[in-house]
């Protein structure tokens, strides 16, 4: 009998069901006036209206304030209301200002009599569709630059040995000749004196082509390192008169080196000309002057941060970090700077090689480097190199944060993301999510403004990059949306240190600043103190 | 007159063998080969065994390993030579003396002084 019940109910109660069983997709009809006429579970889950709060309201509201500017609403319905159907795809807005990809399908409905009377609409979302396909892209393309790092290196290493015996049979004979001069007798000493001199030149010569290949070995990863027991405070410290003398007289160089660094393990030697390498890339950028802040500290990267990157692991770094005023980098030259023989210097300049044997060289070290750059205001070299930890010490006492031990969430409170850079969008934006708070994301400060109107009540708080793509800078941004919603926290974020920053005259020292890049544990934690006020 | 030693030569680039070749005659020692791969070499120890031996490590189109594995057999020392300095030695010969290129006459002098002395000294 159980098994027979389905056909006892009314047909209008089984379409009921039907149209209501369905979670995955919004079924709903839509009136001659756009507006919603009725509502599934489906629509309920994806959306986030109940039939309560959405029916006769008009449909407008799903879509987002761009296409809502550009009455992608109206023609869409008019398309379905002429040609009998409309489908297409973009990005639809949640209940809560979330957003989400849609694909949509509209048909026209008409009555016994063939008159319009409404819409049927159907709605999927794709989002974790097209979440799953840009992480696969973004993934391709990051194994597509290792593998040429990868070819280029092999490359190098390859020029680099046969250079080597060229070199060899150079320097050698002219080894073997001066010493068979200096072997000679004493009546061929005029001869020899007219031959010493050239010979120690071409030697000269010979000696500076080898210290080529050691450089195109650095960035193939081959070269020798000899690392030891390096407190990078007082390399820094060493290497100030040099560095002073290398910028010259119209750059100001500030130097902060953090108390109490860790160690760390590495090649000084290297380290040096890596830092020298830097910071001439520095002077080239700020031909007309400038100011470089060199700074050092103690910097954790957690399990999230290492997850961006294949080749780092989470732990204990020592940061060593160079700023500068400088022209800044292009977004499509920043993913290039680490290969060899690229450079936008001129050609008797640079040789493309520098930043490449920094790479090299730190990966080698089992650090990392990052560069975050914008044009027209300067760029930043981020250097990490592992914590050196001693036998002798005893273990450090140093927190190992967990997810479970992380500040949340209070009560899921709206955040609104601005960051130009893609990727570290989604890191943050991730990581909020995590923590457990809703959150709204834009590029750039005209998008970021447009979702403002939409949530200016339900905002929470603020979080920006200081310096923004489209001529409003972040913190233009901050003081528009504090003129309409006093009292809204605003948390800043930079690729730059603090010190650059603010010292820069970008910012006032009192804002809250959280430097680029961040852990999950720092974010949450500036987070739960501003959301406390 | 002491007899002088005898130094097998494994190296692929005939100028740099020249070289070597001259350098063993400054040092007193005489020459072995040079051998241009692994097979000319392991035929020149066959025929008599050397007291050392300078072992190009990447040559044309293999390694110089098969033969450092037959020296350490016959407890000849050795010292590998090469351009590319993060060549990845076998640990069984770690121990042995590394001549990076481009060297000069006094890092070779000192490395075959060295290895020569060390099988004296056992």
């Amino acid at each position: 009998v159980k098994r027979q019940r389905i056909y006892t109910l009314s047909p209008e109660r089984r379409l009921h069901l039907l149209v209501d069983a369905v979670v995955d997709y919004a079924i709903y009809l839509i009136d001659l006036d756009g507006n919603v006429a009725s509502w599934n579970s489906g629509a309920q889950r994806i959306k986030g209206y109940t039939a309560e709060e959405i029916v006769g309201k008009p449909f407008t509201r799903f879509y987002t304030p761009e296409d809502q500017q550009a009455a992608a609403p109206q023609k869409a319905l008019e398309t379905a209301a002429t040609a009998g159907r409309f489908d297409g795809e973009g990005w639809r807005v949640r209940k809560d200002g979330t957003r989400f990809w849609a694909v949509v399908v509209m048909d026209a409905v008409h009555d016994e009599d063939g008159t319009l009377i409404g819409f049927a609409k159907v709605t999927r979302d794709l989002s974790e569709q097209i979440t799953a396909r840009d992480k696969l892209f973004a993934t391709q393309q990051q194994l597509a630059q290792s593998q040429k790092m990868e070819a280029v290196g092999q490359l190098t290493g390859g020029i680099a040995h046969d250079f080597n015996n060229l070199l060899t049979i150079i320097i050698g004979n002219l080894d073997t000749l001066q010493r068979r001069i200096g072997q000679a007798s004493s009546d061929a000493v005029n001869l020899a004196a007219t031959l010493k001199r050239p010979i120690e030149m071409a030697l000269q010569g010979a000696d500076r082509a080898a210290q080529l290949t050691q450089r195109l070995l650095a960035f193939s990863r081959k070269q020798a390192l000899e690392p030891t027991r390096v407190d990078c405070n007082r390399l820094i410290s060493d290497m100030s008169e040099l560095l002073r003398r290398t910028l010259g007289e119209v750059i100001n160089m500030e130097i902060i080196l953090a108390g109490g660094l860790w160690p760390t393990f590495i090649d000084r030697g290297q380290l040096e000309s890596a830092v020298l390498n830097v910071a001439l890339n520095a002077r080239d950028a700020m031909v007309n002057g400038g100011k470089l802040t060199i700074e050092t500290a103690n910097a954790y990267l957690d399990s999230r941060y290492a997850a961006q990157f294949p080749d780092v692991p989470a732990g204990q770094y020592v940061l060593l970090s160079v700023a500068d005023t400088g022209a800044g980098i292009l977004p499509e030259n920043l993913q290039r700077v680490f290969e060899p023989f690229f450079t936008t210097k001129d050609r008797d300049k640079g040789s493309g090689l520098g930043l490449a044997m920094v790479h090299g060289f730190v990966k080698q070290s089992g650090g990392h480097v990052r560069v975050y750059s914008e044009v027209g205001q300067g760029t930043t070299v981020k250097l990490y190199f592992p914590r050196h930890v001693e036998q002798v010490s005893a273990a450090p006492a140093v927190s190992t944060t967990t997810g479970d031990t992380l500040l949340r969430s209070r009560s899921g409170e709206l955040i609104l993301v601005v960051e130009d850079d893609d990727g570290v969008r989604e890191y943050a934006t991730s990581v909020l999510e995590d923590l457990g708070y809703r959150v709204l994301d834009a590029r750039d400060a005209s998008s970021a403004l447009a979702l403002f109107e939409t949530s200016t009540d339900s905002l929470s708080l603020l979080f920006t990059d200081v310096v923004l793509p489209g001529g409003v800078s972040g913190r233009a941004l901050a003081d528009i949306a504090l003129q309409r919603r006093p009292g809204l926290p605003v948390l800043f974020t930079t690729g730059y240190t603090e010190n650059a920053i603010v010292h820069h005259g970008r910012l006032d020292p009192d804002v809250n600043l959280l430097t680029k890049p961040y852990t999950q544990e720092a974010l949450a934690q500036k987070l739960y103190e501003l959301l406390k006020r | 007159m002491p007899v002088p030693s005898r130094i097998l030569i494994l190296e692929d680039e005939p100028l740099i063998a020249m070289l070597l070749r001259d350098w063993m005659g400054d040092l007193g020692c005489e020459a072995v080969g040079p051998a241009y791969g692994v097979t000319d070499a392991l035929t020149l120890i066959e025929r008599d065994t050397p007291d050392a031996a300078i072992l190009d490590i990447s040559l044309a189109a293999e390694n110089c390993y098969p033969v450092a594995d037959e020296l350490g057999a016959r407890g000849v020392p050795f010292a590998f030579a090469t351009g590319r300095a993060g060549s990845e030695i076998p640990p069984q010969h770690a121990g042995a003396p590394l001549i990076l290129k481009p060297f000069v006459f006094e890092r070779v002098s000192e490395v075959i002084t060295k290895i020569l002395n060390a099988r004296d000294d056992r």
